[in-house]
């Protein structure tokens, strides 16, 4: 295995690619939501791969994952674990909020004078 | 869980032959998860699109042109604004370029080892011969057919088979295995139309036109084991890994040359029995098909047979609605003859070309161990045989 074509990876087909959403944004979006979706399908059959071999070979019972209820230690912490996800997938919104903030006291400027990034903004 | 849904096989099922790319678990899972979209989009969402034209797109033509709409390309251009159709659209692209971007991603780090074994696979054997002189013709280098970036010639180092693995191991998730495990239905299919309806037909010499990697090709030469194969292709990576495959499967009657259909000059006048193309035709354009078939017609001994397997042509019995939804795939995935080949009168392309009228002959195509499912428009495994006998003089 080699790195050596790696930029040939995510190459383009020749030919116009059709737009099918309102925008090139939505576009984006669609295919990223689409890779996503990929990818957690992956994520999830790779768990599914260790909890059957886990199985197998007598290590975790899949009934011992399935039951498992978190002492209050774990517990906490996976809450904090799942805020921090859910944190991370929704900075956009975050971020939006913190510029309507600081339009709505009045203070929003940028230390170089100019207001904040037009791409914040409510469309 | 609500009814068992009737899902694709699972992509490991997929015959893992001496040239096929090597997977690992994540590999595996993404093509999973393709083949599963995909049939999730034609047979679940596939409704969708029925209803939104049924129920908005169609009253809206109405009123626009005060008429039924007439064509496909009304429908199209109906649909193309509706909100559900655009996102079905997007996520049905978005499926396609994910096939091409995790087939790359599995192949190309090993595509000097896939060379390197392909080399070594068709050494000492007379089953490959390139012409490296061989222009690629327009209707290849215009545009990457099914968004299969650098298509089927493109090499990034000497003797590269990359293009053959990328096309050999997409092919099973995105027909949803419908093609076997060795995607080979198109041929296999043929072979038996050809021992159930013509059993006094054994043709010796046989010349399959566009054979990419082969796939079809050897499901017809293993029905045919007394037969000379010569399988031609345009491409030079689909033909080296072609050969590698037909070694490693152990298919020894088939020979792979690169040449193009539009120029048969190498073989002499009447040298086979019988010529045929599997889904090739929708690859070509108006210049090069008429071109391809008279060159079909002078290399066609007396006596012998050509078809050409493709979907069915739109005809005036076809509903304009399912005319429309199979013809998504030459706007919206890379196929721009598509919507031409399949409307325009191939029998008579066959007439120009020498081929007597009263010889033409159309038939169903379809592997018989292969359960047809749901059609998914334009990727079924069914074809229809434009078919003709030479006449013996």
């Amino acid at each position: 295995m080699s790195n050596e074509f790696l930029d040939q990876i995510n190459k383009k087909s020749r030919g116009k690619r059709p737009q099918f959403l309102g925008t090139k944004a939505e576009e984006h979006l669609m295919s990223m939501t689409m890779a996503l979706m990929q990818e957690l399908a992956v994520t999830r059959e790779r768990l599914d791969t260790v909890e059957r071999l886990l199985d197998q070979q007598n290590v975790v019972m899949r009934t011992d994952i399935n039951n498992y209820t978190p002492d209050d230690t774990a517990a906490e912490a996976r809450m904090h674990a799942q805020h921090m996800l859910i944190k991370t997938v929704m900075r956009s919104m975050e971020q939006e909020i913190d510029t309507m903030r600081a339009d709505a006291s009045g203070a929003a400027k940028h230390p170089s004078g100019e207001s904040d990034s037009p791409s914040t903004k409510v469309a | 869980m609500s009814k068992q849904e009737h899902l694709p096989p699972a992509w490991h099922k997929v015959e893992a032959h001496g040239i096929f790319p090597k997977h690992d678990q994540d590999d595996a899972a993404r093509f999973n998860f393709v083949a599963n979209m995909n049939r999730y989009l034609s047979q679940t969402l596939g409704e969708g699109n029925v209803l939104a034209y049924e129920t908005r797109v169609k009253p809206q033509l109405i009123e626009a042109l005060n008429r039924e709409p007439e064509s496909r390309h009304e429908i199209r251009a109906g649909m193309n604004n509706d909100p559900f159709h655009s996102v079905w659209s997007a996520m049905k692209r978005n499926t396609m370029e994910q096939r091409q971007q995790m087939s790359r991603r599995m192949v190309l780090p090993q595509a000097r080892e896939l060379a390197e074994k392909a080399a070594q696979l068709v050494d000492g054997k007379d089953m490959l011969e390139l012409d490296p002189t061989l222009e690629i013709p327009p209707y290849v280098a215009s545009v990457d057919h099914h968004c299969m970036p650098g298509s089927y010639y493109t090499e990034l180092f000497d003797g590269d088979v990359s293009a053959g693995a990328n096309y050999d191991s997409g092919m099973f998730a995105t027909t949803n295995g419908g093609l076997g495990t060795l995607n080979d239905a198109a041929g296999r299919g043929l072979a038996q139309w050809m021992q159930l309806e013509q059993p006094n037909f054994k043709p010796k010499r046989v010349l399959d036109i566009g054979c990419t990697i082969g796939q079809s090709t050897l499901g017809f030469a293993m029905k045919f084991p007394d037969a000379e194969i010569i399988a031609i292709d345009v491409a030079a990576p689909v033909l080296r890994y072609a050969a590698a495959r037909a070694a490693a499967l152990g298919v020894t009657n088939v020979k792979f040359i690169q040449a193009s259909g539009e120029d048969l000059s190498r073989f002499e006048d009447e040298s086979f029995d019988m010529v045929y193309t599997s889904m090739f035709l929708h690859e070509t354009s108006n210049a090069s098909m008429p071109k391809i078939m008279k060159e079909v017609y002078r290399v066609l001994a007396p006596g012998g047979m050509t078809i050409h397997l493709e979907q069915p042509n739109y005809t005036d019995a076809m509903p304009l609605y399912e005319q429309f939804i199979r013809d998504w795939d030459s706007y919206n995935n890379n196929e721009p003859f598509w919507t031409t080949i399949h409307s325009i009168d191939v029998p008579g392309v066959m007439v120009d070309a020498g081929f007597s009228r009263d010889k033409l002959f159309g038939a169903g195509i379809a592997a018989q161990e292969i359960k047809p499912g749901k059609e998914d428009h334009g990727r079924a495994a069914a074809w229809h045989g434009y078919g003709a006998w030479k006449e013996v003089a």
